[in-house]
Order: structure tokens, then C-alpha cells, then sequence
């Protein structure tokens, strides 16, 4: 190619300065763009790296979370327990200063105790011969007092036993003086009845007596009657012998008890003057006796009441009788 | 675009060159009636079509006989653009070697 005309050397020259910077800007371009491709490839590489140390950590940074967390949990569970250790070396510190203060406490006790027993041994000696002293006029004291007193209840005793032997003889006897009446009052009963009795055996007699002489009339209906006055009889006879018998029986019990008044009257007199002198046994025993001699007072009244009764029935059924007999004699 | 694929376009701009035939304005331009011409017949091409501006200034660079100012001041213009582009296109390089810690 020729050299052209067209433009001045001046731009020429001016071209060829860029031409040749251009050239050197190319070089210097091409060069930047193979350590920028070097340089892309090297910060691939390390950002495969990168990613490779990324992957790497992020394992390792799990692993780490991993141990730090069983690392934790096994400090925490470590803490907890040397937290428990350390409250129970605390306690156990306490206790030992406790221990040591109650074992100066104990020191300090013993001293004291020492220095008391010594105190207390000398006490004890001075104590029992006080002791032994006021033991001996003690004892002369009481000996004294009870010389006294024993003179005193003999004299006591001994009155005692005569106002009660007094007391006793008087109610002994009223109690015979009783037991007499009510014996000549059982008796006396017993007489009337039998007596009564006697008669009305009679009056029967002669009122069979009439009855055989009678006997022609033969009437049936005067002999049911007679024969129900023979019942009556007999019941009358049968009424009389349980009265006697019930009689017989009341002696007997009578008998016993005063047996055993007399029995009790002739007791141990130690143990009667000490019960005159305390007064108790001897007042129940009494009052026994009296309430079985009103218990016996009782029954003999109502044994003499219930003879009254059937002696008026005896008299009544007989009074009908002969009613009865002398009506038929009439008709 | 790397260096071996530059070299390669540039060898073949340089062959189209060789083999390129004379046109007529290489001829009004070596005759130096290129300016007439476009003052009298082509003046509304000239200015609106950009590829037939610059074919007419190809040929007058490359066979005017005397020094021609306007195509002087065209090229100068086209050098001033590529330079400016030049700068913009390595404006970041420039910020980056002034934030060199070298």
C-alpha cells in the first residue's frame, strides 16, 4: 500500500504514536486478560476451595456444635454435681464447726461437771452425816410418837370396844325381846287356828252325824252338796297343814339366824374392836341383821294376815253350809 | 475477542484490501475532482448515508495527492472518538490502579 497525500506528516506521526500505543495497549490488554483468565481460574480454584472449606467447616463447625453440646451437657451435668459436692462440703463445714463449738461446749461442760462432782462429793459427805444425824433423832422422834400413840388407841380402843359391846348387848337383846313376841305371836296364831280347826271338826262331826240320820231321805241333791262341803273340808285341812308347815319353816329360819347373830357375837375381838374403832365392816353387818329381822317381821305379818283370811273363809264356806242344810230342812 | 482471533480478522481485512478493485471515486480522487463532485452531485448522499461518507473518505485517503483538510478533520474526529471510547472503555482500570495499594 502506498503512503497516502491526504493528511499531514504531523497526523501521520501522530497516528503512528497511537498505532503504537495501541499495539503496546494490546499487548498489555492481552497480557491483563491472561492473568485476569489466571486469575479467574485462581479465584476459581479457591473458590472451589472455598467451597470445599466452607463444606469442610460447616462439618467441623458441626462437629464442634456437637461436642460443644455434649461438652456443655457433661459440664453442666460435672457443674451440678461439684455444685452438690461443694453444698455438701458447705454442710459438712458447718457441721464440723458445729462439732468443734459442741465439743468446746462438752470441754467446757466436763470442767464444769469436775469442778460440781467435787462440790457434790463434798455435799454428799456433809449430807449424809446431816443425814445420819437427823435419821437418828428421826428415829428417836418417831419412837416416841408411836409409844405415845400406841398408849393413846389402846386407850381409844378400849373405850370404844365397850360403848360398842354396850350397843350391841342392848340391841342383842331388843332384837331376842322381837324375835320372842313375834315367836309367841306365830304361836298364838297357830293355836287359834288349830283351835278353830278343832271346832269345825266337830261341827263336822256332828253334822255327819245328822247326815247318817238323814240318809233315808236320800236326796242327791243334799248329797252333792254335803259332798262339796266335804271338799271345802278337805281344802280347809290342806290350807291349815301348809300354814302349820310354812309355821315350821319360819321357826327354822329363825332359829338359824339368831345361830348366826350369836356366831358373829362370838367373832375374833381383835378384828371386832379394830371394826368398832374404824367403824365400817361392823355397820353393814349390822344393818344385814336388821333388814333380814324386818324381812322376817315382814313375812310373819303376812303369814298372820293370810291365817286371818282363811280362817274367815273357813268360817264363810261353813256359815253356807249351814244355811244351806237348815234352807233343805225347810223346803 | 482474544489476541489469535484479532490477528486472524486482520489478515483478512488485509487480503480484502489487496484484493479490492479501483471504483470511481478512487479515480475522481486521484484526479482530484472528488469534491466537485460531491458539491455538485452526490452533496444530499454525502451527508445521510454514513457508508458512502466513508468510502469517499477511504478513497481520499488513500489516493489524494495533496493534503486534504476535511479528511484530516475527519480522521481526527474518528481518532477522537475512539479514544474517547478508549478512556470510557478503560475508565474502571484507571480507578482500580488509582486504588492500587501498590
Amino acid at each position: 500500500m502506498q503512503e497516502t497525500k491526504a493528511i499531514r506528516p504531523e497526523i501521520k506521526g501522530l497516528f503512528d504514536t497511537i498505532k503504537q500505543q495501541a499495539a503496546l495497549y494490546t499487548e498489555s490488554f492481552d497480557m491483563l486478560e491472561s492473568h485476569r483468565e489466571s486469575y479467574m481460574q485462581l479465584v476459581k480454584e479457591i473458590n472451589e476451595l472455598a467451597d470445599g472449606f466452607t463444606l469442610k467447616i460447616n462439618h467441623e463447625i458441626f462437629n464442634l456444635k456437637q461436642k460443644y453440646d455434649s461438652i456443655t451437657k457433661i459440664l453442666t451435668i460435672e457443674t451440678n454435681k461439684t455444685l452438690e459436692k461443694y453444698s455438701e462440703l458447705n454442710d459438712l463445714k458447718n457441721l464440723q464447726a458445729s462439732y468443734e463449738s459442741a465439743l468446746t461446749n462438752i470441754n467446757l461442760l466436763i470442767a464444769n461437771v469436775e469442778k460440781n462432782a467435787l462440790t457434790l462429793k463434798r455435799d454428799r459427805d456433809e449430807f449424809s452425816r446431816e443425814i445420819s444425824y437427823f435419821k437418828n433423832k428421826v428415829n428417836e422422834e418417831i419412837e416416841q410418837i408411836a409409844n405415845y400413840n400406841h398408849e393413846l388407841l389402846k386407850e381409844l380402843v378400849a373405850v370404844e370396844f365397850a360403848k360398842k359391846d354396850a350397843e350391841n348387848l342392848s340391841k342383842v337383846k331388843l332384837l331376842e325381846s322381837r324375835i320372842l313376841k313375834l315367836e309367841q305371836s306365830l304361836w298364838n296364831n297357830n293355836d287359834l287356828v288349830n283351835r278353830d280347826l278343832n271346832k269345825i271338826y266337830k261341827d263336822m262331826d256332828i253334822f255327819k252325824s245328822v247326815l247318817s240320820t238323814m240318809s233315808k231321805a236320800d236326796n242327791s241333791n243334799y248329797t252333792r252338796q254335803i259332798d262339796i262341803i266335804f271338799d271345802n273340808l278337805s281344802k280347809l285341812e290342806l290350807a291349815s297343814a301348809s300354814i302349820n308347815n310354812q309355821l315350821y319353816m319360819l321357826q327354822n329360819k329363825i332359829n338359824k339366824e339368831v345361830s348366826v347373830f350369836d356366831q358373829r357375837n362370838t367373832l375374833d375381838t381383835s378384828s371386832q374392836t379394830i371394826t368398832a374403832f374404824f367403824g365400817k365392816d361392823y355397820e353393814q353387818e349390822y344393818k344385814k341383821l336388821t333388814n333380814r329381822l324386818i324381812a322376817l317381821e315382814n313375812l310373819c305379818s303376812g303369814l298372820s294376815t293370810k291365817n286371818t283370811t282363811l280362817i274367815i273363809t273357813a268360817y264363810s264356806s261353813i256359815a253356807i253350809a249351814l244355811l244351806s242344810i237348815l234352807l233343805a230342812f225347810v223346803l | 475477542m482474544n489476541n489469535f482471533e484479532f490477528k486472524k480478522i486482520r489478515s483478512i481485512i488485509n487480503l480484502q484490501e489487496k484484493l479490492q478493485p479501483k471504483t470511481y471515486l478512487d479515480n475522481l480522487a486521484e484526479s482530484g475532482w472528488l469534491d466537485m463532485y460531491l458539491d455538485n452531485y452526490s452533496k444530499e448522499r454525502f451527508t445521510n448515508d454514513k457508508e458512502y461518507k466513508e468510502r469517499v473518505f477511504e478513497s481520499m485517503y488513500n489516493y489524494s495527492p495533496e493534503v486534504n483538510e476535511d479528511v484530516e478533520i475527519y480522521f481526527l474526529e474518528q481518532l477522537c472518538e475512539s479514544m474517547s471510547y478508549f478512556i470510557e472503555y478503560t475508565k474502571e482500570c484507571r480507578k482500580q490502579k488509582l486504588y492500587d495499594p501498590k
